[in-house]
């Protein structure tokens, strides 16, 4: 990601990625009861256990060379990742390549003999053809933040770094951005005293394009052969342009922007500086999502939407019918697409869906339109690593897209999960908020499996993406217009329940409210403004006043993670939270559930951690001292040692059972499971204060 | 003289060639193992006591043997004046103890200076002399303990009691030993004569015999006390040990947890937000702020409080700080070969005040260290191998302390606590200014707990005063407890004025005694040192009872001298000079009287 985009995606926390499902479009209300008369017509699932909710994929990063010939992975067994390599020829053996590693991300360097595994501290290059000369090519972080920008898309194996010099007392900062061979070899392209952010080579490897960060915009120079710069494109209030690594066969830059329209779009800039669309979500209605790339030429070839149903799209005319037979193949299912050079050689394409519990590899023949399952692996639980299986499909939600219109009249976007075989008007509605706010609920995919544990244990599981989500263009995330109080964000969650409700999903008696850090705010503000709508309250590290954390965010170090384009305070401005601004600051606190908490008068439980560094622990223990002097019925549970995001399996076993816990007690849902010794002990631990209803008292 | 020198080196030839030997031995082994010019306090503490041992050893043997009538006859039936012979003998021990201690330490000091890449400043060239003197202490004490009469000959020692506790450092402690030396010498020259029993009859022996005699007699009070004190606690009811503390005490608020005390301090808060800080204290960690530096670092003092070095695992360096040069020193773990130098910013510049690696910073990569040099924090980068400074309190003040509070770095120094943003600190490497400073209540000295919790728009911070209560240089115990907040402001929420768990009598047992004796000791201890702020203290005003009691003893001294002095043998000038410094001086003048001018029965 680059630019806006990689912003925007970093946006504060948003932990409930809250996944996916089959696809029928509700775009209508009669589609929406179309989908839930399909639904109800299935036959009910039965009731599983909490931890095949948790299972953990063994294959990850899976990746196609750049001439086809092979793929490469990560495979997690307990606490060790190996890496393998196999030829996607059939019956092919998969081989591996190095026993144990750190490393989170997996590519191929662009000769296609060399495997880059990066890690938060190293970059290293792993021969994949036996050849020697293995080692580390680059230490990442640090003082000077080296981080790895691209692999270099013409030289044979090499990548872009990026290194900071930060300012001391005898010098101003600088940024430098560098090619490093595999052996080490470093060469400096660009040094700069403002950030440099992306950078496009022509096809000669030389420096075409240099994306800097100036002032509260974002600036893309031309480099003329002689090193001159030329300003061609200024990326202002947030407008989003992120560039691809390559130019076009002529030299001209190809880019994702939103710049002129809302909608984010595959773009090409001409020598007069204008902007050709190359590439736009046809329905009007998603951003850019992702595009699949020749990895030699660099050339755009198919665009992913995933807005409220995945489609792909041929940007090259020539892949258009095998793109089709690949569709009609896998029908509504979100697919992510990695080319080869070679028109001959397989896709590897990633299928994901909301019934679908994990992500399945596929070679894709494109001449005789042929699909092969590959890595087909059994999961291992979260806690333990025992083998285990996938949830069959048929035990599963699916997770329906829906349009609603919010009480000011905007179209909104949200899905809805409902338990199989049942009747939704008669069952209990959970409103699962997700974090960000500049974040989204992705179509088709399964997520953490919160929504598919919920819905199979009886709930209808609500997951708005109201104003200020991403991924429906420029025009729907600022429209919030910084209201992020008991005011316009707010009601269009509550519209969104109020829709449902209107429509017989969900019983309007038994309906709450949960999520985690904005979405864990929103829970916050619904138990205490929407009192008669929302009965419970599940937060997970609920900010309890958005402005009041924002402005501790920005002194924190946090600030550098998250403004990693323009200072945290000036994309806070253009998103229309000024922290200078004391008008919209004190409505914001004054609207907040910290300085209403007199008026919170639901069943609440609240997740905090104690080494979160986007939602201030302080706070959320200063909201429940004052709910506790205030006698209300709170219940606080505090890991000690967790972040902001918490990927524990006992973890989030935990969160699943006093999650169903409290809904069972307050919503009339299905009994819990009570917890075994090891999750007993973690309540018992973790347990900060209990609240007046002792629901969980399994895990005493 | 000479010939009586040159017999009595040759009488101690073996045993001293031996300790020349062991030591050499003792310190080549040691000097293989460790860095010996970077070892903490108690090593030097256990090598200088080892050397005032021998020292003492030597000089009641030596003077033992000359002490037995017969042989004191011969020796002082010599063409010789009585001081020569006391030069020609103590000479020849004191030369021995120069070869069998300072020798050694010089040579070892040369092999680590010419033969590794380890610090050798001026400052460890000076311990041998050091060593000496010390070992020269104890050699003349224990030739006094053995020539003097013996009501009074263990006086000596209060010199050595002297130089353990001294405060002064490098080339001021040196002076100090001197003056103890040139006192001791005094002291065996005063004895150095025919009848060793009897007392010093001018004024000025006299009075240079007394003064040790008294502080002698003073400190015997002092163990005395300590003494009952352990019986106290045998007992079952001294403060510091009942199962349940006295009520409304520093000694209760002392062994609380941090939560119970800051709920102890807040308890005397009448703001209408203490009833919400008791419950967020429920929720919340309370951080316990801890010193990092708890001692003043001078520059070219003979020895550590702790080794001024640190190792950069990730370069497999050492650096350990040069007093001369003010930068580190680097050698190699692996080779031991040197390094380089370490100084400040990109052209090693001299740290303008010793520097110890100690407090820390968010964020650190492995090998690198945080440097503490008197009012600046420093952040050593192993990356880049150098250093820069982060955080410059003002000048007045002493760095003392960091500590990671949420997503901020509390700096405590002597005067106040200061608190700078995570964001701030990682933004770039440059100097940083703090956002919020709070003004420590109170002094440091005096200072025994600083606990901490976050809120919302703040922290709540609780200070105890009671480090010193126990004795007459502590303050009145206190706790006082802040509202920091984050715009800026700060305001006193509680004061809580705790009890003395201790009666006065027990408070002021070094005073009453001999308040005169009290100021001599707290001078002596002082003389020549820098004052210390990390020890400064306010104390409350002597109350009237243990003025009451001090006088009363010094009366009965006064009339307890009249009436030891009826039949003495003095002067009417010396017999008024003696009632007078017995008024004046207390218990312990009556006492050096009493042993001095004692009839013999």
């Amino acid at each position: 990601m680059k630019g806006w985009s990689r912003v925007i995606a970093r946006c504060l926390c948003a932990v409930l990625s809250l996944p996916a499902g089959a696809a029928t479009v509700a775009a209508t209300d009669a589609a929406l009861q179309a989908a839930v008369a399909t639904e109800r017509a299935r036959p009910v699932a039965p009731r599983l256990p909490r931890a095949a909710f948790l299972l953990r994929q063994t294959i990850a990063a899976v990746t196609l060379s750049p001439d086809g010939s092979h793929l490469a992975w990560f495979e997690d067994h307990a606490d060790t990742r190996s890496v393998w390599t196999q030829a996607t020829r059939h019956n092919a053996k998969p081989r591996r390549l190095l026993g144990q590693t750190d490393a989170t991300t997996l590519a191929w360097s662009h000769d296609g003999r060399w495997l880059l595994l990066q890690s938060p501290r190293q970059l290293f290059a792993l021969a994949t053809a036996r050849q020697a000369g293995s080692g580390i090519v680059a230490t990442l972080g640090g003082t000077t933040q080296r981080q790895v920008l691209a692999v270099d898309p013409t030289r044979p194996a090499a990548v872009l770094l990026r290194e900071h010099a930060p300012a001391r007392s005898d010098r101003a900062e600088r940024w430098r951005l560098l090619r490093a061979d595999v052996r080490g070899q470093r060469t400096l392209l660009r040094e700069s005293t403002q950030k440099i952010l992306a950078a496009a080579l022509d096809s000669e490897g030389r420096l075409a394009f240099l994306q800097q960060v100036d002032g509260d915009a974002l600036r893309i120079d031309r480099i003329n052969s002689d090193g001159h710069a030329q300003p061609v494109l200024r990326c202002t209030e947030l407008h989003r342009c992120d560039l691809l690594p390559r130019t076009d066969h002529d030299g001209r830059l190809l880019l994702e922007t939103d710049l002129g329209a809302s909608l984010k779009r595959l773009a090409r800039l001409a020598a007069d500086g204008a902007l050709h669309t190359l590439a736009i979500d046809p329905t009007g209605i998603a951003d850019l999502d992702s595009l699949a790339i020749d990895p030699v030429d660099g050339t755009p070839r198919i665009a992913s939407y995933r807005g409220t149903v995945p489609t792909n799209a041929a940007v090259d005319t020539a892949l258009a019918p095998a793109l089709a037979a690949l569709t009609a193949r896998f029908p509504g299912r979100n697919l992510d697409i990695q080319l080869a050079h070679d028109d001959t050689a397989p896709w590897l394409v990633a299928e994901r869906d909301s019934t679908l519990q994990g992500v399945r590899w596929h070679l894709f023949d494109p001449s005789r339109e042929r699909v092969r399952d590959i890595l087909d692996t059994a999961p291992e639980s979260a806690r333990g690593a025992r083998p285990a299986h996938w949830i069959a499909a048929t035990a599963l939600a699916r997770k329906i897209p829906f349009d609603w219109h919010a009480s000011d009249g905007m179209r909104l976007h949200g899905f809805v999960w409902l338990p199989p075989g049942r009747d939704p008007a008669t069952l209990p509605l959970l409103a699962l908020v997700h974090g960000g706010p500049w974040n989204h609920s992705h179509p088709a995919e399964f997520g953490a499996g919160y929504s598919q544990f919920l819905a199979n244990r009886g709930y209808v599981v609500f997951e708005p993406n109201f104003r200020a989500s991403t991924g429906y263009g420029r025009d729907y995330l600022l429209a919030a217009h910084g209201d992020f109080g008991n005011g316009r964000v707010q009601q269009d969650i509550v519209d969104g329940v109020r829709y449902l409700l209107a429509h017989g999903i969900g019983d309007a008696e038994r309906v709450g409210i949960a999520g985690a850090s904005f979405g864990g705010y929103s829970t916050l503000l619904g138990v205490t403004f929407q009192p008669d709508l929302f009965k419970v309250g599940i937060a997970i590290v609920p900010p309890p006043d958005f402005a009041w954390d924002l402005e501790w965010v920005s002194r924190s170090s946090e600030a550098l993670n998250l403004s990693s384009a323009v200072p945290f305070k000036d994309w806070l401005r253009m998103l229309n939270l000024d922290l200078d601004n004391r008008a919209s600051m004190a409505r914001l606190h004054a609207q907040s559930p910290l300085a209403n908490s007199d008026q919170m008068n639901r069943p609440l439980l609240i997740f905090a951690s104690g080494k979160d560094r986007r939602v201030a622990l302080r706070g959320v223990l200063g909201y429940v001292a004052r709910l506790r002097l205030e006698d209300k019925d709170v219940h606080l549970y505090v890991d000690a040692e967790a972040g902001h995001k918490n990927y524990t399996p006992l973890s989030n076993e935990a969160y699943l059972y006093l999650l169903a816990s409290m809904l069972h007690q307050h919503l009339g849902g299905a009994a819990t499971t009570p917890p075994d010794p090891e999750l007993a002990a973690w309540l018992q631990r973790n347990r900060r204060l209990a609240g007046k209803s002792l629901f969980d008292r399994h895990g005493d | 003289m000479r010939d009586l020198f040159v017999a009595e080196l040759r009488r101690f030839r073996i045993c001293g060639l031996a300790a020349v030997l062991a030591q050499f031995v003792v310190l080549g082994f040691l000097a293989r193992m460790v860095d010996l010019a970077q070892q903490p306090l108690l090593v030097y503490r256990v090598f200088g006591a080892v050397y005032a041992v021998a020292g003492l050893l030597l000089g009641l043997y030596q003077m033992g043997s000359y002490r037995r009538p017969n042989a004191w006859l011969n020796l002082l039936h010599r063409p010789l004046p009585a001081w020569r012979i006391a030069l020609a003998l103590c000479g020849a021990g004191i030369v021995w103890l120069a070869l069998a201690v300072a020798l050694p330490l010089v040579i070892i000091a040369a092999l680590q200076h010419g033969m590794t890449a380890r610090v050798v400043d001026l400052r460890h060239w000076l311990l041998p002399l050091a060593a000496w003197q010390l070992a020269a202490a104890g050699y003349l004490a224990g030739g006094y303990a053995m020539l003097a009469n013996r009501r009074w000959s263990a006086c000596g020692l209060v010199f050595l009691v002297w130089l353990l506790l001294a405060d002064a450092s490098g080339g001021a402690a040196l002076a100090v030993q001197g003056l103890a030396l040139v006192w001791l010498a005094l002291l065996v020259g005063i004895a150095f004569k025919p009848d060793l029993a009897a007392p010093p009859r001018r004024a000025v022996a006299t009075l240079a015999t007394a003064v040790p005699v008294q502080m002698g007699a003073y400190l015997l009070l002092l163990l005395l006390g300590f003494g009952i004190e352990m019986l106290w606690i045998a007992q079952g009811s001294h403060p510091n040990n009942t199962a349940t503390p006295p009520v409304g005490g520093h000694n209760e608020v002392e062994r609380m947890a941090p939560a119970a005390r800051l709920l102890a301090a807040l308890s005397a808060s009448r703001d209408a937000q203490a009833p919400l800080w008791r419950e967020q204290i429920a929720l919340s960690k309370v951080y316990a702020l801890g010193v990092d530096v708890p001692w003043r670092l001078e520059r070219n003092a003979l020895t550590n409080h702790r080794p001024m070095g640190f190792e950069d695992a990730q370069r497999r360096v050492e650096w350990i700080f040069s007093h001369d040069r003010m930068r580190y020193e680097g050698h190699d773990l692996g080779t031991g070969k040197r390094h380089g130098e370490l100084g400040v910013g990109s052209d090693d510049g001299a740290f303008p005040a010793p520097a110890m690696a100690a407090g820390t910073l968010p964020g650190l990569a492995e090998g690198d260290a945080v440097l503490i040099a008197g009012n600046t924090l420093y952040h050593y980068l192993s990356e880049t191998a150098q250093v820069w400074p982060r955080l410059r309190l003002p000048t007045a003040e002493l760095l003392l302390a960091t500590t990671p509070v949420g997503e901020a770095l509390v700096v405590q120094s002597d005067h106040a606590l200061y608190l700078v943003d995570n964001g701030a600190l990682a933004a770039n490497e440059a100097l940083v200014q703090p956002r919020l400073r709070l003004a420590i209540p109170g002094r440091q000295g005096d200072l025994r707990n600083i606990d901490l919790i976050e809120l919302v728009d703040g922290y709540l911070v609780s200070f105890l005063f009671s480090n010193q209560s126990h004795e007459l240089t502590g303050v009145a115990p206190y706790q006082s407890t802040w509202w920091w907040r984050d715009d800026g402001h700060a305001t006193e929420v509680a004061h809580r004025a705790l009890r003395f768990d201790y009666p006065a009598v027990y408070r002021y047992k070094a005073w009453w005694p001999s308040p005169a004796l009290y100021a001599l000791r707290v001078g002596a201890i002082g003389l020549f040192a820098a004052p210390d702020p990390l020890v400064a203290t306010t104390p409350p005003p002597v109350p009237r009872s243990m003025w009451l009691l001090a006088g009363l003893l010094m009366l009965l001294s006064a009339l307890g001298a009249g009436w030891l002095l009826r039949r003495a043998a003095l002067s009417w000038p010396a017999r008024a000079a003696w009632v007078i410094a017995c008024g004046a001086i207390g218990l312990p003048a009556l006492v050096s009287l009493y042993l001095l001018y004692r009839e013999p029965t």
